[in-house]
């Protein structure tokens, strides 16, 4: 009796023993993460999730965006940091929805991109299915990494950050070189999604109708492709008439191909004249259980998120008539003029109506914009199609008068008048327009409301900056 | 009295990492990480009256705390708050582990220099009365609601002290901005309550059927003595917290409470 009592207790310290150097626990509150010889159903949800991911910042980036380069403002009363930080400085780089911000989300969805690429190829789908995920993971981290250079310009980012926790840093690289990367990433993409035969293993859902297959999707990574070739070329390949006296222009190396590029990648993307405006990728939300709402939408009437005066003091108006330009009217409505920290403003956005509303990645109307720019500029294109791609625009989509804009008008003028229809056909979308004016060097032309602060609020003169900090937890452990 | 010195070795850290990584934070074990808290508690309880029909017992309390991050081998972190331009606490070797951090640096500490409390109860024949007091001296408080009156026009010292505040606090200390104007003493002096009681002749509650019964009147956070400009210095939006205390964005505030009961015994 007393040799088995002692047994049961000897094996009892045993088993607790063993259990108790067991720490790992299953989280029993979310699906277990895709890891080695992934389900077909993990793969799903680890290829959905990285959509979840990479919209989470998406409305953040609209509404700073729009401020920093001057769309509109948010006079919120419950926050002073949206009339003094993000217009008179300094930028916070502490505050991830801040100066510190386009940092944090962005690299979540490119580490969640590689927990799937590190494991896609023991998944239990098929090899081409394989390559259709590879090439969609790298297309949405290539995007992600954008938001960071969007924000970032001039200033040196990490790109090789698919390391473990305790292996050192990713080193930074400069702004011209983490847009070379972000190029590879969708070449890399690209020939996966040439091989990844006729359909995904799982649904992007209905931000991405008409572009969910692998052959459909190239067309967007293609279109991705084109504005990243763009914005390579504006810093790297713009004739100095383009940016003279306007200020000093930090100027990138040359890239004199890239224009042609855009044209070689525009035709290999979803780009029609014939399709819809609209047609594209979108980061879908709506009110649905456990979804999340566009926070931009709002009540034009009470809506604290305000258009700029500017949007519409420069709006032309419509061919024969007295009404305002179509694209204006359809994002902008009045409302009664509201007044914060002395600034003012009686346009109230509509640019997203409802918490379902979409919020564009990059769709067709831009692509069309993409093609004027680079037939202007490209070896390859015509300074005659230039201007029709304006006019096709200013036309079907403003409802205004064709461009004053010849073919013997000087860069600068042709400059003008693109920007001018970018900011009306890519209004409140996602900051197309404080980029734009930074790569044509034109950031000194945005109009600085409070020249001598705002005394009554103590808030110091305006400025425009052309970039945001470096995120300050990336900073401090930097160190 | 009680001396107490306790030395935390091997600290579970939840740290912030850099966020190229992909990841916010990470709670590990980390080797070599040290704290140390010290501090001091006395209590003293006197009795100057006791006699059959009168008791009268006076308690007094005195306690401070100090910590100190002895040893920290990851890079210092922020832990809490809105970003270190409305006031963060940070982490970081050398410092008090509730230390609060601004644009321009060390700004202040959630941990109160010391806090004493008294408190008196008297009985006399059937009556009772019961008073206490607590004294908080030191440790900040974060106070975000003054900022945002000041930021829109609204506090009631606006011309000219809220704007020179609101200006400090944007473009003070050399430029780099001025959190320290709202990094505020929170010390009080508080009237936390008094208490009124008469117990009935037994031969009332027992007309009624009852053994005993008790009437009583009692206040709480009656007075109040700070030198704190947000509604009370006892607010913290996030809660009790071990560390992130005392951010104060319009919270609601403690409110002063009167009580009225009759307590019978069957």
């Amino acid at each position: 009796m007393r040799t088995q009592n002692t047994t049961a207790v000897v094996a009892l310290i045993v088993a607790l023993a063993g259990g108790a150097c067991n720490f790992d626990i299953t989280n029993p509150n979310s699906p277990a993460s895709i890891g080695p010889n992934a389900t077909a159903a993990q793969v799903d949800a680890a290829a959905v999730g990285l959509l979840i991911a990479l919209r989470a910042d998406a409305a953040n980036w609209v509404l700073k965006a729009a401020i920093l380069g001057r769309e509109g403002y948010r006079l919120d009363t419950a926050d002073p940091r949206f009339t003094t930080e993000l217009l008179a400085g300094p930028l916070d780089a502490s505050n991830n929805a801040f100066g510190g911000g386009q940092w944090q989300p962005e690299f979540r969805t490119i580490r969640a991109g590689y927990a799937i690429l590190n494991v896609i190829g023991s998944a239990q789908i098929s090899d081409p299915e394989k390559n259709a995920v590879r090439g969609y993971v790298q297309t949405i981290q290539a995007l992600s990494f954008l938001n960071v250079l969007y924000a970032h310009t001039q200033d040196s980012i990490p790109i090789d950050v698919n390391r473990g926790i305790d292996q050192p840093l990713a080193p930074l690289v400069s702004n011209d070189s983490g847009y070379k990367a972000v190029v590879a990433i969708l070449d890399s993409a690209r020939t996966n999604l040439l091989a990844g035969g006729s359909s995904f293993p799982f649904d992007p859902g209905p931000g991405f109708v008409g572009l969910n297959t692998p052959a459909n999707f190239l067309k967007f990574n293609r279109a991705v492709m084109a504005r990243v070739r763009a914005y390579q070329a504006s810093l790297g390949a713009l004739p100095a008439s383009v940016t003279a006296g306007y200020g000093s222009v930090v100027r990138w190396p040359a890239c004199t191909a890239c224009w042609d590029s855009v044209l070689t990648a525009l035709q290999q993307s979803f780009f029609s004249t014939g399709a819809a405006l609209d047609f594209g990728a979108y980061n879908q939300f709506s009110t649905g259980n456990q979804d999340l709402p566009n926070g931009l939408s709002q009540d034009p009437a009470s809506a604290i998120n305000l258009a700029h005066p500017s949007v519409a003091d420069s709006a032309q108006l419509q061919t024969g008539g007295a009404a305002r330009d179509k694209r204006f009217l359809a994002k902008v409505t009045t409302r009664s003029a509201f007044s914060l920290a002395c600034l003012s403003s009686d346009l109230s956005w509509i640019r997203y109506p409802t918490p379902n509303s979409p919020i564009p990645i990059i769709r067709n109307e831009e692509l069309i914009l993409l093609r004027a720019e680079a037939n202007w500029f490209g070896a390859t294109g015509t300074k005659a199609q230039a201007i029709s791609d304006l006019n096709f625009i200013r036309q079907s989509s403003g409802g205004l008068d064709p461009t004053t804009v010849t073919t013997g008008s000087t860069d600068s003028v042709f400059v003008n008048a693109l920007l001018h229809e970018r900011f009306y056909s890519l209004l409140y979308e996602g900051g197309h327009r404080w980029i734009d004016m930074r790569r044509f060097g034109r950031l000194s032309q945005l109009v600085i409301d409070r020249p001598t602060g705002c005394p009554a609020a103590g808030i110091p003169k305006d400025t425009v900056f052309s970039r945001m900090p470096i995120n300050s937890f990336e900073a401090q452990a930097r160190k | 009295m009680t001396f107490y010195q306790k030395r935390i070795t091997d600290l579970l850290l939840l740290q912030s990492l850099a966020p190229s990584t992909g990841f916010t934070t990470r709670i590990f074990n980390g080797p070599g990480a040290q704290m140390s808290v010290r501090g001091v508690e006395v209590a003293a309880a006197v009795s100057p009256v006791r006699k059959p029909d009168a008791n009268w017992i006076v308690r007094a309390g005195f306690s401070l705390n100090r910590s100190n991050v002895d040893s920290l081998p990851v890079p210092a972190f922020n832990t809490g708050g809105f970003g270190t331009s409305l006031g963060a606490f940070r982490i970081e070797q050398g410092q008090s582990a509730t230390q609060i951090v601004g644009s321009e640096g060390h700004v202040g500490d959630a941990n109160p220099d010391f806090t004493a409390s008294l408190s008196s109860d008297l009985n006399y024949r059937r009556l009772s009365l019961g008073f206490s007091w607590e004294w908080k001296h030191g440790g900040d408080l974060i106070n975000l609601t003054q900022l945002l009156y000041d930021a829109f026009g609204n506090s009631v010292d606006q011309a000219p002290a809220g704007n020179t505040r609101i200006s400090t606090w944007a473009g003070g200390c050399g430029g780099t901005g001025c959190t320290k104007i709202y990094v505020q003493d929170g010390s009080y002096l508080k009237l936390r309550e008094v208490t009124v009681g008469y117990d009935l002749p037994p031969d009332i509650p027992q007309h009624f059927g009852m053994r005993t019964a008790r009437i009583s009147f009692s206040g709480r956070n009656l007075l109040r003595f700070t030198p704190y400009k947000g509604l009370d210095p006892e607010v913290s939006n996030f809660g009790n917290q071990a560390i992130a205390r005392g951010i104060d964005v319009a919270p609601f505030p403690p409110n002063r409470s009167f009580f009225f009961s009759i307590d019978v015994g069957f």
